[in-house]
């Protein structure tokens, strides 16, 4: 399938906060209440719209044990979009944020749009962290904010969405050089550019080849 | 009476009636079934051969080609109990070998892999240890959570492992738990835990931990170099997978290079859980067969072949998503390959690799290997019981007097002490040693006296947190410190509450023995100077002093000790070794600090050590082994709540471990090895104990006994008196009371039976023999 625009995506967090369910929920529509343990990295993909153009979100899910940061770290670069992800019934989960943040703003670009969760959102009677706390702290470190429920699929779509949009501002903006991979874009295969600048690197001589 | 028994005879009969009427009535409407009775009942349907349960409905009947399937699985299960009958023969035979890669009958696989893994040998060698382990876990292990939120989310498609706290999941959660303490540099890692329900959907409990140990340092496995920290053996296997597709497969790796689909992405659970999940369950078995029999290259072997078997559909696919999605998803659940066919493939391609000897993966490097013993707790991240209000400084400094008064009074009537005990007061112990001095191996007990003088600092009981052992070798003639040397040695530390007044009733109660080898050098040159090791030379005569001591003491918190570590560490390096009055008054200062109750310092691990160490005054290594033994009997100094028992054993190179310790580098070999001698561990122990090949001390601190032995030493009793209103008054002592139950088998039958076993004994009353 042919697109305009492919993001990188990664979607980092503390263990067990819901990011391998919320990239299933926006990948396949389906919760699953006991998802396997992500070990390394996985993979998904989907295809959103956004502008009327067809956007293509690479998402790299990541173990969220201390032991496999140093594998996951080499995912920050080259993404264009971080989701960071905290569990609102852990307390502790919130708390380890600003080392997640830390870790992502010294290994990515400095361009990369952070998208901040508050997951689990159906679990209301067991929250420990106050909606206005994720919102504090997003505001205090420049953070797109929003709760989900990868359960209920509440804001699912929209995070990942209002990620994307962000993204692609920034490129309206001319804030990305979208010719620059490191950057965690790169132009569709088929797509011929209305920015000024000239792809060099997405000629699209062979048709259909969903070439990367 | 009578009635009680008519009673039961009623109950009887009652029930027997209640059977015949179920049985009269038969299927007719209203008879009572329990849905699992009911042949409707949903999950005989759905779930498959291994125990995975399916979303939809299994066929009901099975096609020829696996009903051919299976009557062949029960003519080899026939051939496989005869095979085991007479194992020693078979054991390495081909027959065993080829009828391995035919697929190991699932009834049989359980007592095959135990065999494979040698788990009768180590259940025997390391009795107890589990339990041990489980129970040093619950109280801290510091992986409890990450292994709770793993437990719940492992192979629960899978009918032994579907319910919540069900048989298996609590067993998956014990055993995951005890490796954590058990083996400390790993502690728990994520995708552990499908190698451990693996384990456990063919064996029970104990089995799986010690077949998780096996698979973990066994070089042969070595999953340790997969699991630790830098996953150091994943980078070398990586490597090596790069270089076997370019040699191998180069229009695959071309492809897969230009679409950004780099090995990292999908090795990994390849390699960390032997193609668990990565391939149909069935081929996982088989190939896990083949990794019990052949060791890691079935990694390199399996990897290779699942993508030349796949090589077609991966290179007609175009992007990495798909690519990715290819072998992410497409091969585990369609395979689309006869496994009989798969194995053969395999075969095949162990050749292919052998010829141009890509089959093993170059030599692995020293991080792939435990280099810490197993067994012992060193960081411990909670306090576990109760951190009370320190007395005030008044009745604190009344309670020391009358201690000392009565250790004082104690002391003098053990006669054979009197005068070494003054004089260890007084003077440091590098320039006191001299032949009578035992030499032993580093204890939290032996810690103490060194830094300061007992009498005027307060002891307080025992507690070690952060600690391992290490044997530093006094030599007998020339008084100075031998260099730490690698040495097989055990130890473990275990924290309880003490538990108050009837201490001299208990021998040495929680006395847990560690079979595990450790090689200090690699530690210190590590670590450096760290609290992991605690090295020291040891007096015997320090005992008296020392353990008096601690039976006194102000209650403190654990994470408050650490931070007196960490500060007295720093503070030691700049003091004079020898200075027993300095060292004094840093313990004081330190104590203060640490009642302050202060915020938990992290664990120290010898990089982030505050300043820089300064010039050794004599050779390097027993400066560092002391000083941290100074710091850490710091460390000691504030708890009182805690009793600590700390088991340290040592053996000489020909007893035989089934750790897979040490550097051995014909790990591919079929045969079990015993561990590989190493040479320096030899020469050290001969100046330990020239005798005998074994030694054990054993030393509880829980303020009533200890009990040391020492290899080729004496018999050393101390009288200590025993202050039971400072026990009795913490909190926590009724609370763990339980506690002292813990393992007392482990170390005291083997040391009684000792002929070089010294035993100390410290008690409320002088009434020893």
């Amino acid at each position: 399938m042919s697109y305009a625009y492919l993001f990188k995506y990664i979607i980092i967090g503390d263990t067990g906060v819901g990011k391998s369910c919320l990239l299933l929920q926006f990948t396949d529509k389906r919760f699953q209440p006991v998802h396997d343990l992500t070990i390394g990295v996985e993979f998904g993909a989907r295809m959103i719209t956004i502008d009327g153009k067809q956007i293509k979100l690479q998402i790299w899910d990541t173990a969220g044990q201390e032991a496999f940061r140093s594998i996951t770290r080499s995912y920050y670069r080259g993404a264009a979009g971080a989701l960071l992800v905290y569990d609102i019934t852990r307390r502790d989960t919130f708390n380890h944020l600003t080392t997640w943040l830390e870790d992502a703003r010294q290994h990515s670009n400095s361009n990369m749009v952070i998208m901040l969760i508050g997951n689990k959102s159906d679990l209301e009677s067991r929250r420990e962290v106050k909606k206005e706390e994720g919102e504090v702290f997003a505001r205090e470190h420049g953070l797109i904010f929003m709760e989900t429920s990868a359960k209920t699929a509440a804001n699912v779509e929209e995070a990942f969405i209002n990620t994307a949009k962000e993204i692609y501002e920034k490129i309206q903006e001319g804030v990305f050089d979208i010719n620059n991979e490191a950057n965690g874009i790169k132009i569709g295969p088929q797509h011929s550019p209305t920015s000024p600048s000239s792809p060099s690197g997405g000629p699209g001589s062979s048709p259909g080849s969903g070439c990367c | 009476m009578g009635d009680s028994e008519n009673g039961w005879v009623d109950k009887n009969e009652e029930e027997r009636l209640g059977i015949l009427a179920k049985y009269d009535k038969g299927r007719e409407e209203g008879a009572q079934i329990d849905p699992w009775e009911d042949p409707a009942f949903e999950i005989y349907h759905v779930t498959d051969h291994y125990g995975f349960i399916h979303d939809t409905r299994l066929p009901e009947k099975i096609g020829g080609l696996e009903l051919k399937r299976r009557e062949l699985e029960i003519h080899r299960t026939d051939k496989w109990v005869k095979m085991f009958r007479a194992w020693p023969k078979y054991k390495n035979s081909d027959k065993f070998i080829n009828r391995t890669y035919k697929g190991i009958p699932n009834k049989i696989r359980g007592w095959a892999w135990m065999h494979m893994l040698d788990l009768e040998k180590i259940k025997e060698e390391q009795q107890g240890k589990y339990d041990e382990m489980y129970k040093l876990a619950r109280l801290h292990s510091p992986d409890i959570r990450q292994i709770d939120l793993d437990v719940n989310r492992t192979y629960r498609d899978n009918i032994m492992f579907r319910e919540r706290y069900g048989v298996k999941q609590r067993s998956l959660f014990n055993i995951l738990a005890a490796y954590s303490v058990y083996n400390s540099e790993v502690g728990y890692c994520q995708g552990m835990s499908q190698v451990a329900a693996l384990l456990l959907m063919y064996m029970d409990e104990e089995d799986a931990f010690w077949g998780l140990a096996q698979l973990m340092t066994d070089p042969k496995y070595g999953m340790h170099g997969f699991f630790v920290a830098g996953f150091p053996k994943l980078v070398r296997f990586q490597a090596h997978h790069d270089k076997v597709l370019q040699v191998l497969l180069p229009k695959l790796k071309k492809h897969l290079d230009k679409h950004g689909v780099d090995s990292g992405l999908y090795t990994l659970k390849w390699f960390f859980q032997c193609f668990l999940d990565r391939v149909p369950f069935e081929l996982a078995l088989r190939l896990w067969d083949i990794f019990l029999l052949d060791g890691d290259k079935v990694l390199i072997c399996g990897a290779y072949t699942i993508l030349k078997i796949h090589l077609k559909p991966l290179v007609s696919r175009k992007s990495m998503d798909d690519v990715l999605g290819y072998l992410q998803s497409d091969i585990p659940n369609n395979f689309a390959m006869d496994l009989d066919k798969a194995i053969e493939i395999y075969r095949g391609c162990l050749d292919d690799l052998k010829r141009k000897k890509l089959d093993i993966a170059g030599d692995p490097s020293e991080d792939e290997f435990p280099k810490k013993p197993f067994g012992m707790i060193e960081n411990i991240p909670k306090p576990v019981p109760v951190r009370r209000e320190a007395p005030d400084e008044k009745m604190n400094k009344e309670i020391v007097a009358k201690r000392q008064q009565r250790a004082q009074l104690a002391a003098d009537e053990t006669d054979e002490f009197d005068n070494d005990e003054d004089e260890l007061e007084e003077t440091s112990m590098m320039d006191k040693a001299s032949a009578s001095r035992i030499s032993l191996a580093a204890t939290s007990v032996a810690s103490s006296s060194i830094a300061d003088s007992p009498r005027n600092v307060q002891r307080p009981l025992s507690s070690i947190s952060n600690i391992s052992y290490a044997s530093a070798v006094q030599d007998s003639t020339g008084g100075t410190l031998e260099r730490p040397t690698p040495s097989k040695m055990n130890g473990v530390n275990h924290i309880k509450n003490k538990s108050s007044v009837d201490n001299q009733a208990r021998l040495t109660p929680t006395s847990e023995s560690f079979d595990e080898p450790h090689e200090l050098t690699r530690t210190l040159s590590k670590e450096g100077v760290s609290m992991n090791v605690n090295a020291t030379s040891y007096s015997s005569q320090s005992n008296s002093s020392h353990a008096s001591h601690w039976s006194s003491g102000t209650p403190t918190s654990i994470p408050a000790m650490r931070e007196s570590f960490f500060r007295s560490n720093e503070k030691l390096h700049s003091s004079n070794m020898n200075d027993g009055g300095r060292g004094d008054s840093n313990v004081s200062d330190k104590r203060h600090t640490s009642s302050l109750g202060r915020k938990p310092v992290k664990p120290i691990r010898s990089s982030k050590s505050p300043s820089p160490p300064p010039p050794p005054p004599r050779s390097l290594q027993p400066i560092n082994s002391t000083s941290t033994f100074i710091s850490h009997e710091q460390t000691v100094t504030s708890t009182a709540n805690y009793t600590s028992t700390s088991v340290f054993e040592y053996k000489s190179t020909e007893m035989t471990d089934h750790s897979a310790y040490g550097r051995s580098h014909d790990s591919m070999g079929r045969q079990r090895k015993e561990p590989p001698p190493v040479s320096p561990r030899k020469s050290v122990m001969s100046s330990i104990s020239p005798q005998s090949s074994t030694g054990r001390s054993y030393i509880s601190m829980d303020g009533s006994v200890s009990s040391v032995n020492i290899p080729g030493g004496e018999a050393v009793r101390i009288h200590v008196p025993y202050n039971s209103e400072i026990s009795s008054a913490s909190p926590a002592v009724q609370s763990s009371a339980g506690s002292s139950s813990v393992s007392p088998r482990n170390g005291l039958d083997i040391s009684k039976n000792d002929p070089n076993r010294i035993k100390i004994d410290v008690s409320t009353n002088s009434k020893l023999p």
